[in-house]
């Protein structure tokens, strides 16, 4: 930078318009090398933009395999919840204690499914500290 | 005085089976979980570089704008 900016120093003693200059600084080599880093710094960054969302759909994807994998472990300590025989002193739980199977959720669209996502969080909430 | 109450429970191997298969999942969810706790930090890493890389940017493109302006 500092190279082309003595270059364009040096083109301004040079040059007598200011056409003439812009010509100069256009085809002088610091300037054109200058140009042609910032243009190569823009693409790196745009990799980068890009490498950071297909993190992002990477960890949609391992969240979602989370999900499945505690829905699934939830059901099988249902299914040896109920091989147990009822005790009489201490009644199974009530369908309501249990928690319901989290449905699949879609990336929100507009604020209306942004409240019910957070209302939808609010009763997870509410039911987990019930539970806790 | 609290007495142990043994239960028979119906189908036993079924439910063994069921528990080790529960060990199993349970083992797979905190595997993706490390790995969902990887790529956030991997994720904050990169969104610290795109900072730097846009300041380093910005300021390359000040200068060019400075050089150009000297034209004028």
């Amino acid at each position: 930078m500092m190279a082309s900016k003595k270059s364009a120093k040096a083109s301004a003693a040079k040059h007598d318009s200011a056409k003439e200059l812009y010509v100069g600084l256009i085809e002088s080599e610091p300037m054109r090398r200058d140009l042609l880093e910032t243009r190569k710094d823009a693409l790196i960054l745009l990799k980068r933009v890009e490498k950071t969302l297909l993190m992002r759909e990477q960890r949609i994807y391992l969240e979602g395999e989370l999900r499945k994998a505690v829905a699934q472990l939830s059901d099988e300590i249902d299914s040896v919840m109920s091989d147990l025989p009822e005790l009489p002193k201490e009644p199974a739980p009530k369908k309501s204690d249990t928690p319901e199977a989290p449905s699949v959720t879609k990336a929100p669209k507009d604020t209306k499914q942004l409240s019910e996502i957070d209302r939808k969080l609010a009763e997870i909430d509410k039911r987990l500290a019930d539970l806790q | 005085m609290d007495m142990p109450v043994f239960v028979k429970i119906e189908r036993y191997k079924e439910s063994l089976s069921t528990l080790t298969k529960s060990k199993e999942r349970l083992a797979l969810a905190r595997d993706l979980l490390e790995r969902l706790e990887q790529i956030r930090s991997k994720q904050e890493s990169e969104m610290h570089q795109l900072h730097q890389e846009l300041a380093v940017i910005d300021s390359k493109i000040g200068e060019l704008q400075e050089l150009f302006r000297q034209v004028e």
